[in-house]
This record gives structure tokens, C-alpha cells and sequence, in this order.
């Protein structure tokens, strides 16, 4: 069974479209990851699987069971570190830590689970006084309790340090061990590559490459970005017949620069076409594409 | 059990709070100040007075002195702990964690309203037994009994209030938008809800060149329905019906729109709808 399905799910928000026909599937067990930069959609998506939000059209599951319809349910078995909280200022964080265990009916030791966040020296102070980091630790705790089928986890290195997002990643694996699947946002890519199975980007609103971290290495370690200058800015016609030469990824402009993501062997006939639209080629590079090249390109902007 | 845990952090929470220690304080010394006003009052008014008093349609009791502090205490303070219950919480993403458990929208309004209606009600019982102390000092006769029925009254009372201010804190999306409601629910229901009738009657007497009745009990019926529908007034009418009589002017209530008992129906409907449409409201939005 799938552990999170989405089905062409549509949110706008009066006029802004935030998510447009979504569909994604995430496999029991596997640590998912949800690229995209800061207003691709993400929190949103997030927002409809733990029922924050109402998707304006499409469905969703989540362990099997409808959101919208089962709430509860669905927070039962997941665990959430949510982007945009504020914890209780005047409570601690081990009573913060004891309702999500409370709330989840179960017996965990909040101790236990502040250690292993390692804020446990801070159990019995007051969370409005937690720095940034250590706010982002309480509520990792609180998602660890009740040993969730699935952790949901909204941008969860935030405020932390490099040692701190090690240390997340440390516990990601052995909740994945445990049995859990792992579903996580960043805008981070090398946080994604460290630890996930499987990655989606998203950007604005849609999905626009689901694959292995793997496969997207092996996409793109055959590919190559092109740089080409022109003497005038590219016509709209020889940017088309740019595009369509067999190859081509993608192409953006920046005035009489154009930047081109091909496969390796296809630099010439992109160099030709745009010279039999009537251009003049005045200088071009290439360059091996990574993944964060890679990432960037799916996810930037076409003016 | 979801409900119930919501609630104690609830309470946990706003309990913490310092000003409402300090409006704790306040409140403490004026029930008290209203005791010993009314140990005062009752001694000048020994004998025929009080007689006289009653013959004009007026009678005063403890409960009567006690009851105007409660209500500005509780009015007020209802107001300070509970706007920002559920739009504050929405705002500051405090409510994601929350929800984030496995808790129903349901639970969180609910919850809400019982953690603020017990914060509300320490003070209330403190009060109410610091008062008592003074009053057997100062020794005036109080029955316990009506005393402890009159205490169950008040956290009713508070109940109601707190009902109506976290309601209306479900149907706004932001804190200033939750600020402007609870500033409207004190100007409409301490304030105007008196005042409009008031005007209206008084207007209405002068328009038709008619002399003011000499005593407020001759006013019209409507003015007396129309003012014991809100919240406060249904408060005190309902204390007349479970316990002696007292009031500052004393109506005929033999008709049926006048019957003290209506007052529970009253805080009953006050207790429900706005936390109905509260919750229609809240149960809809996105966070």
C-alpha cells in the first residue's frame, strides 16, 4: 500500500494558484523527498495531507485513508514537524513533549525522547527561551511520539546548525529502520541527496521531475549546459527552433545569452539552428550539469 | 479524552498568564469591597427602612452587591484571556502543533472553551471563599447553600462568556480581526445592549410628549425583554429565579416574557449559537 497518494489535487487561494492537477505517489518505507524553492507548493501539499488546508479540487490518501475525511485518523499514525509553528511559550518543553505523547495515547518516556533530540538538559525550562534550533528539536521530538508510520517533516533543518542537521538525518535512518516512511521538504538539495530514496521537484505548483537520486545522476551526468552568446537577443523563433532540436532539455534566456540543457552530443545542431534562424554566434561554453544544476533548471523561473 | 487533554494544556497555558493574576488580585479585593459595602448598607438600612425600601419595589441582598463586580470582572476578563484563543494560535502557527495531533477542530474549540472557562473560574471561586471569610467577619447572614448555588451560577455565567468571546475568535482569521470582535462583543453587549432601548424609550416618550415614568418599573415590557436578552442581564435574572429576589428595580414579572427562569434559556442560547457559528466557520477555514 501506497503510504501517501495524491491524486491531480488543485488548491487556489483566491486568485494564486498554489497547486495545479498535483499527482504523486510515495511507497511504504522509502524517504521521499520534496525539492522545490520557497512558493513552489510544498507546505501546501503538506498542509492538505494533515488536513490544514481544503484542496479546491482533486483527493488525497494518506496510510490508506482520506484526510479530509478521517483527520484524526490520519494524525494518529503520523508524525509532524510542520513549517510555520510557534510552540507554547509558557509551557516546557517536557510538557510540550508529554501531550504529543499524551495525545497520541501512548507510553513513551518524554525523557527519552528529548535525548534523543539531545535537549533533554532543557526539559524543564520554558520553550519561549529555546533558541531556533532547539524550538526545531522539541517539535522533532513531539513527531517522534507514538512511533509514527509516517514522518512528515516541513523544511526540518531549519535553525540548525551543520552538526544539528546531521544529527536529523541520523534520526531520519533509524526511523526508517523502525519501519517509517519519511516524507520531507526542503528547498536544500544537498539535505535531499543525503538521505532520500526518491525525490520530486516541484515548482510552481507542479511536479515536474519524480526520480531517484540515481537516476537523476545518471540523467544528468550524460548531459551538459551550453552557453551561448549571440550579437543581438534571440528571437522568439530561434529559441523555438532551439528548443526543438532533439536533446534539448531546457533553455533559458538572459538577453543575447541563452543557457541550454542537452545531452552531450547535441551542441551543434543547437549552434546551427540558431544560426539558420539569422543569428550570430559570438562566443559558447559547455559544462557538465549537476544535480544542483539539474535542480535549478527545473525549478527556476521562464520569464 | 482528546477534548479533555486540549483542555488542561489549555489551561495550563493561559494560567501562566500574568495579567490575569493581576486581574485575580482585582477582583479578590473589589468581591470583598462589595461584601463589606453591603454589611455597611444593610446596617443603615436596620429596621424601617429596609421596609421602605421593599414597599418602593426595591430590595437589595448580597448576591445583588455581589453580582455587579462579578460581572464587570468576568466580562471584562473573559474578554482579555479568550480573544485570542483560537485566532492567535491560528495566526502564530501555534494551532499547527495542535493540530497536528490527533485532535478534531471539534476538540480544539471545545477544549479552548473549557481551559479558558477554568481559568476563569479560579479566580471566581477565590473570590467567592475570600468573600465568604469577610462576610461571616463582618457578620452578615449568608445560607451556604444559596451561596454555593449562586457560585455555580457565576462559573455558568463565565462559561456563557467565554462561550461567546472563543467563538467569535473561530471566526476570525487574524488576531486584529479577533481584537476588533472582541471590542465589539463588550460595546454591544455591555454597552449598547442597554443604551439603544434606553434612547429608544426615552426618545419615544419625549417625541409623544409624554412624561418619563417617576420609577423604571413602570417602563414598558418590551424594554425589559428586549434588555434581559443579553448575557449579563439573563444572569441576574436567572439568580432571581434560584435564589431570593433581589434586584435594583423590582418589574412585574407575571408576564410570561418576564419570567425569571428564562434567563437560563437566555445564557443557554448564548452558550450555543455564537459557539455554532464559530465553529461552522472555523471548521471550513484554512489554516
Amino acid at each position: 500500500m501506497a503510504a501517501i497518494e495524491i491524486d491531480r489535487v488543485t488548491k487556489r487561494f483566491d486568485e494564486v494558484t498554489a497547486l495545479d492537477e498535483l499527482s504523486m505517489t510515495i511507497e511504504e518505507g522509502e524517504v521521499f523527498g520534496f525539492l522545490g524553492p520557497n512558493g513552489a507548493g510544498k507546505s501546501t501539499t503538506i498542509d492538505i495531507l494533515l488536513d490544514f488546508v481544503r484542496p479546491t479540487s482533486g483527493s488525497c490518501t494518506v496510510l490508506g485513508m482520506n484526510p479530509q475525511r478521517q483527520p484524526e485518523a490520519v494524525r494518529q499514525r503520523v508524525g509532524i514537524l510542520p513549517d510555520g509553528y510557534h510552540v507554547y511559550d509558557r509551557l516546557t518543553g517536557r510538557q510540550h513533549v508529554q501531550f504529543a505523547i499524551d495525545s497520541k495515547g501512548g507510553d513513551d518516556d518524554p525523557m527519552a525522547l528529548l535525548e534523543r533530540v539531545d535537549i533533554a538538559d532543557a526539559a524543564d525550562r520554558k520553550a519561549g527561551g529555546y533558541s531556533k534550533g532547539m524550538t526545531q528539536r522539541l517539535v522533532l521530538a513531539m513527531a517522534l511520539a507514538g512511533e509514527p508510520d509516517l514522518l512528515v517533516l516541513d523544511e526540518p533543518t531549519t535553525g540548525l546548525d551543520p552538526a544539528g542537521a546531521r544529527e536529523m538525518r541520523r534520526i531520519i535512518e533509524a526511523e526508517v529502520d523502525r519501519g517509517a516512511t519519511v516524507f520531507f521538504s526542503s528547498h536544500i538539495l544537498e539535505q535531499v541527496e543525503a538521505v532520500c530514496d526518491r525525490v520530486g521537484i516541484l515548482s510552481e505548483g507542479e511536479l515536474v521531475a519524480v526520480d531517484t537520486i540515481d537516476n537523476l545522476r545518471d540523467a544528468t551526468a550524460a548531459g551538459e549546459t551550453l552557453t551561448v552568446t549571440l550579437s543581438t537577443p534571440a528571437s522568439e523563433s530561434a529559441i523555438a527552433d532551439a528548443e526543438a532540436v532533439t536533446g534539448v532539455q531546457s533553455l533559458t534566456t538572459d538577453g543575447a545569452t541563452l543557457t541550454i540543457s542537452c545531452d552531450g552530443n547535441v551542441k551543434m545542431d543547437v549552434l546551427d539552428a540558431l544560426e539558420s534562424a539569422g543569428h550570430e554566434v559570438v562566443d559558447f561554453s559547455t559544462e557538465e550539469t549537476s544535480l544542483e544544476d539539474l535542480f535549478m533548471q527545473y525549478t527556476e523561473v521562464n520569464a | 479524552m482528546s477534548l479533555a487533554l486540549v483542555a488542561k494544556k489549555d489551561f495550563q497555558d493561559a494560567s501562566r498568564s500574568k495579567v490575569l493574576w493581576i486581574l485575580s488580585v482585582l477582583y479578590v479585593l473589589l468581591i470583598s469591597a462589595m461584601v463589606w459595602a453591603f454589611a455597611e448598607f444593610e446596617s443603615l438600612l436596620a429596621g424601617g427602612d429596609a421596609a421602605a425600601a421593599a414597599q418602593q419595589g426595591v430590595s437589595f441582598n448580597l448576591y445583588l452587591f455581589m453580582a455587579g463586580a462579578t460581572t464587570l470582572f468576568i466580562s471584562a476578563t473573559a474578554l482579555v484571556v479568550s480573544y485570542k484563543a483560537i485566532a492567535g494560535e491560528r495566526e502564530s502557527g501555534q494551532l499547527k502543533l495542535l493540530l497536528g495531533l490527533p485532535h478534531s477542530r471539534v476538540d480544539v474549540l471545545l477544549g479552548k472553551v473549557i481551559g479558558r472557562t477554568a481559568v476563569l473560574a479560579a479566580p471566581v471561586v477565590l473570590g467567592f471563599a475570600v468573600a465568604l471569610l469577610v462576610a461571616f467577619a463582618l457578620g452578615v447572614n449568608v445560607v451556604v447553600t444559596e451561596y454555593a448555588i449562586f457560585a455555580l451560577l457565576t462559573v455558568l455565567y463565565a462559561l456563557v462568556y467565554v462561550s461567546i468571546v472563543v467563538g467569535v475568535s473561530a471566526m476570525a482569521s487574524t488576531t486584529t480581526q479577533a481584537t476588533a470582535g472582541a471590542i465589539s462583543i463588550f460595546v454591544v453587549l455591555e454597552v449598547l445592549w442597554d443604551l439603544v432601548p434606553t434612547v429608544t424609550l426615552f426618545g419615544y416618550y419625549y417625541i409623544t410628549d409624554q412624561s418619563l415614568p417617576i420609577s423604571p418599573a413602570e417602563y414598558p415590557e418590551w424594554y425589559y425583554v428586549v434588555t434581559r436578552l443579553a448575557p449579563t442581564s439573563a444572569y441576574n435574572a436567572a439568580r432571581n429565579a434560584v435564589l431570593p429576589k433581589s434586584a435594583s428595580v423590582s418589574i412585574d414579572s407575571s408576564s410570561f416574557l418576564l419570567q425569571d427562569w428564562l434567563g437560563f434559556v437566555v445564557l443557554g442560547l448564548w452558550l450555543v449559537v455564537p459557539l455554532l457559528v464559530g465553529y461552522w466557520r472555523f471548521e471550513a477555514a484554512d489554516l
